[in-house]
């Protein structure tokens, strides 16, 4: 690819451009920043390509971590992704496995994963969304692993407490309809 | 809500996007770039090949004035192309190595953009010349072939023999009439083996 063969990059940009934007996506909330991060990266690749050390990580790493500097660029430019303030620590054990299947929980998921913090954002949207692994996410967030492992417990944590107080104000909001 | 469920609501969105791509416009939009990224590497091949044909040339001519102790030699070496050069260029004919330039700088004078390191440095710009021919009139100045153009340290000025139309290459306007001649260039190469920069000197044969 990097010799300019137009098949290889298509089949390379095939397999690897859906991951680096979905990564944006769920970085930055925004379909636009994530199309452009996503021509960014491969942009990059095509003129940097020859960085690429397979020593030091996988193309899948190499390429997270080209969107993730652009992504960080484009947050600290756009001051579009403000962490909310976190909620008060109470446990609402009511039953959401069956609330995930409704789409309107899945965007709360969303909603919640956004408004993480960005370090813990990352690791949360490498490992367990786009299911990069430790090693991968470490490469790509220049740290190592055991801080991508803290990160994601921190951040698990963090939206285990959204989302159950989304899912009590849900349950709040519904009991004051009927 | 435990870890497990965070776990499994993680699942839930992942698989929700799972099919998420970026549009179909974005690779139509680095195509080009990637088209473009092969033309720069074609000229970079062609301009190492066109290096190291000079230093080859170089080589040649020394073992040659060296053995012999004939100096004013001019051996006839075909050579690829010097970077910036048109692919029709070729054969070039290096017709003789000019200069040295020696101990770090090139005077400004003979380049148009010195580096600001040359600018820093003007007592060494003094050229050592080996086996000058007579100062012929130079049609240009130097033209830088490289751009962005790196550090300059030390290099050598190749006489060379190409197509008028090779002026065209790097902007010079040629006259229909004069498009089938040849003329005689200077080509600086750096250390590395890279041209950095041409200037032509005069048609053959005036």
């Amino acid at each position: 690819m990097l010799a300019g063969d137009e098949q290889s990059f298509a089949e390379l940009y095939a397999r690897r451009q859906g991951p680096v934007y979905r990564f944006a996506l769920h970085m930055t909330g925004s379909a636009a920043i994530a199309e452009d991060v996503t021509q960014e990266a491969f942009l990059a690749l095509i003129d940097g390509g020859a960085r690429f050390d397979p020593g030091r990580g996988t193309l899948a790493s190499f390429l997270f971590g080209i969107a993730r500097n652009r992504v960080l660029r484009r947050l600290a430019r756009d001051r579009a992704a403000e962490p909310i303030e976190e909620e008060d620590d109470a446990v609402c054990e009511e039953d959401l496995l069956e609330d995930l299947t409704r789409r309107e929980t899945v965007e709360q998921v969303r909603a919640a994963v956004l408004s993480l913090p960005q370090a813990y954002r990352e690791a949360i949207v490498l490992c367990d969304l786009e299911e990069a692994s430790y090693e991968e996410a470490a490469a790509a967030l220049e740290c190592p692993v055991g801080t991508v492992r803290s990160r994601l417990n921190r951040g698990r944590a963090m939206l285990s407490r959204k989302l159950s107080a989304a899912q009590r104000q849900a349950s709040c909001a519904a009991r004051s309809v009927r | 809500m435990n870890e497990e469920r965070v776990k499994i609501a993680l699942r839930a969105l992942a698989d929700q996007d799972r099919e998420l791509e970026a549009p179909a416009r974005v690779e139509a939009r680095l195509r080009p770039a990637l088209r473009s990224r092969r033309v720069r590497r074609g000229w970079r091949r062609a301009a190492l090949a066109g290096s190291m044909a000079a230093a080859m040339a170089i080589a040649a001519v020394a073992i040659r004035s060296h053995n012999t102790e004939t100096p004013k030699i001019v051996p006839e070496v075909s050579a690829a192309r010097p970077a910036g050069m048109p692919a029709d260029a070729n054969p070039a004919t290096v017709q003789t190595p000019t200069k040295t330039v020696g101990s770090g700088t090139i005077s400004e004078a003979a380049i148009q953009r010195p580096s600001s390191r040359q600018a820093a440095r003007p007592g060494l710009a003094e050229e050592r010349i080996a086996d000058a021919p007579a100062a012929p009139q130079t049609l240009t100045d130097f033209i830088p072939l490289m751009n962005p153009e790196p550090p300059f340290e030390r290099g050598e000025i190749l006489r060379v023999n190409l197509p008028a139309s090779a002026m065209q290459m790097v902007g010079l306007p040629v006259r229909e009439d004069h498009a089938t001649e040849r003329v005689n260039a200077d080509v600086l190469v750096g250390e590395e083996g890279l041209p950095r920069a041409i200037r032509f000197v005069s048609f053959e044969g005036r």
